[in-house]
């Protein structure tokens, strides 16, 4: 799944909550970040990934793009 | 905690592994706020004396170490090695030679514990046996791994902690933290992360890089590729941003400034270190040397000149024992003395002609009293750079002479510095152009097309090629992503080390006190240092060069011994009218330096008549003279169609001999020292950065200073200042040393004499070293002229060189050797020789084929070469080889022979022959010109014939194509040479014409070529207008058997 998501950040511009359908979810823990370069060759930009444990229990993985945020997975 | 120091830094000198110059890490290590570098390439330090002067630079530490591959149960692993002072950094020296000598380029275990004295050792980033053993849960294999090291190194070991930006990277560097510090292990950590360029915008570059190495495309997917642009230089606090996993922890940092307190390593100059001369016993240096020097003073001086040489002697012996390098000057001549034993034709070149104590030890043969040559080009005492030595050697025997440097010096203290081989455009599209996944017939066609305009461009300057670059990928994007990877390589960005054309580093002490020792693919033992770099650690270079035309010189006079039994010196050769007054006319085709168009015109303008006019014609047409606009002027002063004047009064005594145009590189630096007010050492420094200079911008501090000295020393107003400064600047590119030149005349009047009285002989030598531009079939077409013939080449009579004979009239005429024809290597012609001489001529191709083991191909080129001729006619040649190779093996004489008889089959027709002849050697014996094969074709086409010019005047005619020019430094002009039998003529091309025509220019053979002709002796030139390309090649491609 590769759908757009608004998250919100605290002040290192690291994921601190996801806005979900009713009210924000907070991060409860980031688990693991990671940089990918992504296809540069056809001007993709490079991709920071956080995998993130919500406080709802969900890990979730987002990522952000030219400040462009999606969610990426989702873990049961 | 920010980072204080960048501990793992791989520069372009990890050849693939890394694309930013040491000196570009440096820079950028400072610009972050670092105090201090290691540079660990993979097994080498080639770019530490680079990182060094970047370091002194930019006011960071440089440290020095390499990255190595440990072996471990048919696994590699990286460790990183850093000297902690000189005594450590032999040792890594001595390893990395070890690591070069090893099959695999790795380090076993005890390979590696014998070298760990003033060593550190980090374990490894990424590719580290902590990651991977513990990510394979082989914790007992790293465990044990660790304790090898940790005894060998001691507290000198840590283990290494990075981020690289990958999964699990920040739960990796804690694990690995625990692991450091389990009970009983008690190993440190540093931060050190990888890195590999010094800015994330180089990320595609190195993943294309990495792709191309790797054999795949960036499409493709690979572990090896990087996967995002944390191998850049990061920012000191990078790692405290991380979320949630602090990185680096406080001791990994404190660690890190602990390395970079404890290992202080000062590679650059300490000192010079001369190597040992061998003297006779119960003499010192000094008493063997004045022995030599004033022995050779009475022999070569008369009394006229004797004082005066005598005092520049004692001049000379002052300033080279004030550089400590008196001992020095034996040891080269001992290189002499050896060549002259064995009869290699040697001689000393460049500056070094300038010194009367080369020309008495006999390591030059130019007089510099008599020639009143500048001693301060080659040495003075306030040189801090070391001078060169430039020995030429007759090059097919270059080799003896470098197995005799080996022996006598021995393995440890003689090595050849290396080059460094940096990018330029075509290559760079086939590298990149490889990662991107552009296939290989269009690269080469893009680099084809980048031809001679392109192909010496930088790769960062890409842009200016845009149009070829249009041509040939059209509209597919992959164009616009090469241009940019292209642009942001950096400029000088080297690809690869190969053998430097002669620098051989000699030195009292092993050489591993300054560099590790690999060899290169031909088995040269290499410094992993340029010359640069060499002068820069104080070691002493001797250059032994190759030059073909020392070997024509010595390969001539064997044969003049061997036909006339006359053995010839060459270092006193009489003053000959006759030969003056051939090249005067124009006559240099074959002689040394002297034979291209420009340089044939510029001897019929100027009618040489002594080795002065020879010295300053060969030091004339150089870029340097060239683009300082020195040609024309000089020409027509010295025929006196125009005064001699001098852009300001101050010249006069500077330019007098060259009427008043900067010719010789001590032009440059006399300007320098008598106007500009320059030491002398400032005045090499001068000259070396306006004759190497890219752009403007490099030289503007040279620029400055010398107006300033103008104006103060001379007084010169700063537009006078400033017009002289220009008039140096324009000297850029390749200028002559003074010495150079008298030393280069002297070559050239030497081939001169020799052409003129022995003419086989000399022609038979210049054919098999082919020391020039010409190709073989032209300097054939000259040889006739001059009334030697050739005798074709033959399976019974030839050997491996042109060889002299006599004919049954008593002439003499060439043999062509079975090695002109491109199939047959020297080896199998070695082959047939041995065998021919052991057991007699061969019969034909049966005969061959029955005796020796030699392939089809080799075989039947032999036979289409004319080979067999006189033994069977070359299609029944053919027709026997291909029923040999099917019914019986080679080098075995069967016991029933089952060869069928050959068919009746047609003869070759002489324009066959002919073809064959070009295509399988590029000659042809007879002298049948391509051209004669198609003269009705190009008469109809209004081509007239060369013989039947007129003297000028517009005209049309044709010729084969024998030599293409474009030189940097002529403004877009291109110059072809085209042939028609034993005529040529000079082409001029405009760079209209050439833009019009470029891709005409690049493939005819065989060209029609209207414009205006000027003959002048023996050198024409037609102004081309238009250009048609006859096919060429369909005239020589005749039917096959």
């Amino acid at each position: 799944m590769h759908q757009p998501v608004n998250v919100l950040t605290d002040a290192k511009g690291h994921p601190s909550g996801l806005d979900g359908p009713q009210k924000p979810v907070n991060v409860r823990r980031i688990l693991d970040f990671w940089c990918y370069g992504g296809r540069w060759w056809l001007n993709e930009p490079p991709r920071d990934y956080y995998l993130l444990e919500l406080d709802s229990g969900h890990v979730v993985e987002v990522y952000n793009a030219a400040d462009n945020w999606t969610l990426s997975r989702i873990a049961d | 905690m920010r980072l204080p120091a960048l501990l793992n830094c791989y520069s372009y000198f990890s050849f693939g592994q890394g694309v930013s110059s040491p000196t570009r890490l440096v820079e950028r290590a400072a610009e972050l706020g670092y105090g201090a570098l290691a540079l660990t390439d993979v097994n080498g330090v080639y770019g530490a004396v680079e990182a060094q002067k970047a370091g002194k630079k930019y006011g960071v530490k440089v440290l020095v170490g390499a990255t190595v591959t440990l072996t471990v149960e048919d696994e590699g692993y990286p460790l990183v090695l850093i000297a902690q002072n000189r005594s450590g950094y032999e040792v890594l020296c001595n390893l990395l030679t070890a690591v070069h000598g090893s099959e695999d380029k790795v380090v076993s275990v005890p390979m590696l514990l014998a070298h760990t004295q003033g060593l550190v050792c980090l374990t490894g980033g990424r590719q580290g046996f902590p990651t991977r053993l513990l990510t394979q849960r082989k914790i007992i294999q790293a465990e044990t791994l660790l304790e090898t090291l940790k005894g060998a190194f001691s507290e000198r070991l840590y283990l290494q902690l990075y981020f690289g930006g990958y999964p699990e990277d920040l739960v990796r560097a804690r694990k690995l933290r625990d692991f450091a510090h389990c009970p009983n292990r008690g190993v440190p950590v540093v931060a050190a992360p990888e890195v590999r360029y010094a800015t994330p915008d180089l990320y595609p570059l190195y993943d294309t890089l990495v792709c191309s190495r790797l054999g795949i495309t960036v499409r493709d997917s690979h572990q090896d590729r990087p996967q995002n642009m944390c191998s850049a230089v990061p920012d000191p606090h990078a790692w405290e941003t991380l979320p949630q996993h602090p990185l680096p922890f406080p001791e990994g940092v404190q660690n890190a400034e602990a390395i970079v307190q404890n290992c202080n390593l000062e590679l650059l100059a300490e000192r010079l270190t001369p190597p040992a001369a061998r003297i006779p016993e119960g003499t010192t240096v000094k008493q063997h040397l004045d022995e030599r020097l004033y022995g050779a003073l009475a022999d070569k001086y008369g009394a006229d000149t004797f004082m005066v040489a005598k005092a520049r002697l004692e001049t000379e012996l002052v300033t080279m024992k004030a550089l400590g390098l008196s001992e020095f000057f034996l040891v080269a001549a001992e290189v002499t003395d050896f060549c002259k034993r064995r009869g290699i034709v040697a001689s000393g070149r460049g500056s070094a002609a300038a010194s009367v104590v080369c020309y008495l030890l006999g390591i030059t043969g130019t007089d510099p009293v008599r020639h009143n040559l500048l001693f301060e080009r080659f040495l003075h005492t306030g040189r801090t750079s070391l001078p060169d030595v430039d020995i030429d050697i007759g090059s097919s025997r270059r080799d003896e002479v470098l197995a005799w440097v080996e022996e006598r010096f021995g393995a440890s203290t003689e090595a050849m510095v290396c080059n460094k081989i940096t990018y330029r455009l075509p290559l760079a599209v086939q590298d990149l152009g490889r990662g991107l996944g552009i296939p290989p017939i269009l690269r080469n066609t893009l680099s084809k097309k980048l031809g001679r305009d392109y192909r010496n461009l930088r790769p960062h300057r890409a842009r200016e090629a845009t149009g070829v670059f249009d041509d040939a990928l059209k509209g597919a994007p992959v164009k616009e992503v090469l241009l940019r990877l292209l642009e942001s390589m950096e400029k000088g960005f080297v690809r690869h080390i190969s053998p430097h054309s002669g620098g051989v580093v000699l030195s009292r002490h092993p050489l591993s006190h300054y560099s590790p020792l690999e060899r290169s693919t031909g088995g040269i033992r290499l410094l992993q240092f340029d010359k640069d770099d060499a002068e820069s650690l104080g070691l002493i270079k001797l250059d032994l060069l190759g030059l073909r035309m020392l070997g024509v010189f010595e390969r001539c006079r064997e044969e003049v011994l061997r036909t006339e039994g006359t053995w010839l010196t060459l270092t006193d050769l009489p003053d000959d009218p006759d030969v003056w007054k051939g090249i005067q006319h124009g006559d240099t085709m074959g002689l040394f330096q002297v034979e291209s168009p420009a340089q044939t015109r510029i001897t019929v303008d100027m009618r040489p008549q002594s080795f002065l006019d020879l010295a300053h014609q060969v030091a004339l047409i150089r870029p340097g003279p060239i683009q300082s606009g020195t040609v024309h002027p000089y020409v027509r002063r010295r025929k006196g169609l125009e005064p001699v004047t001098y852009l300001h009064p101050c010249l006069e005594p500077i330019l007098e001999k060259s009427y008043g145009v900067l010719l010789f590189q001590e032009d440059v630096m006399r300007v320098a020292v008598q106007i500009g007010g320059f030491s002398w050492n400032d005045a090499e420094r001068f000259r070396k950065a306006v004759g190497s200079y890219e752009e403007e911008a490099e030289i503007d501090a040279e620029k400055c200073r010398f107006i300033a000295g103008a104006q103060q020393k001379t007084g010169l107003s700063e537009e006078a200042a400033t017009r002289i400064f220009d008039l140096c600047a324009s000297f850029r590119g390749y200028g002559f040393a003074e010495s150079h030149a008298w030393a280069f005349g002297q070559h050239a009047y030497t081939s001169a004499w020799l052409r003129h009285h022995y003419p086989a002989e000399y022609f038979a030598a210049v054919l098999t070293e082919d020391p020039g531009m010409w190709p073989r079939s032209t300097l054939m077409q000259e040889a006739r002229c001059r009334g030697v013939g050739f005798s074709r080449v033959h399976i019974n009579l030839s050997g491996l060189h042109y060889q002299v004979g006599r004919n049954e009239d008593g002439s003499k005429s060439v043999r062509v050797p079975l090695t002109s024809i491109l199939a047959v290597s020297e080896k199998v012609a070695r082959q047939v020789v041995l065998e021919r001489l052991a057991r007699g001529p061969y019969g034909g191709v049966k005969d061959l084929y029955e005796r020796l083991t030699i392939d089809r191909d080799t075989l039947e080129a032999l036979a289409r070469a004319g080979a067999f001729d006189g033994l069977q006619e070359r299609r029944d040649a053919l027709y026997q080889i291909g029923a040999l190779v099917h019914t019986q093996p080679p080098a075995v004489q069967p016991m029933l022979s089952a060869l069928p008889e050959t068919p009746p089959l047609p003869e070759l027709s002489v324009r066959e022959q002919v073809a064959w002849d070009y295509r399988l050697k590029g000659l042809n014996e007879w002298g049948v010109h391509p051209v004669d094969l198609i003269r009705q074709q190009l008469l109809a086409l209004g081509a007239t014939p060369m013989v039947r010019l007129p003297h000028h005047g517009s005209v049309t005619t044709a010729g084969v194509v024998v030599a293409r020019q474009r030189p940097p430094t002529a403004k877009g002009f291109a110059f072809y040479v085209i042939e028609d039998g034993p005529l040529r003529m000079q082409v001029v091309i405009s760079p209209n014409l050439w833009a019009r025509e470029r891709d005409l220019l690049r493939e005819a053979r065989i060209m029609i070529v209207s414009g205006r002709l000027e003959k002048r002796g023996k050198a024409w030139t037609i102004r081309a207008d238009q250009l048609v390309d006859v096919h060429g090649d369909a005239a020589l491609n005749e039917t096959e058997v």
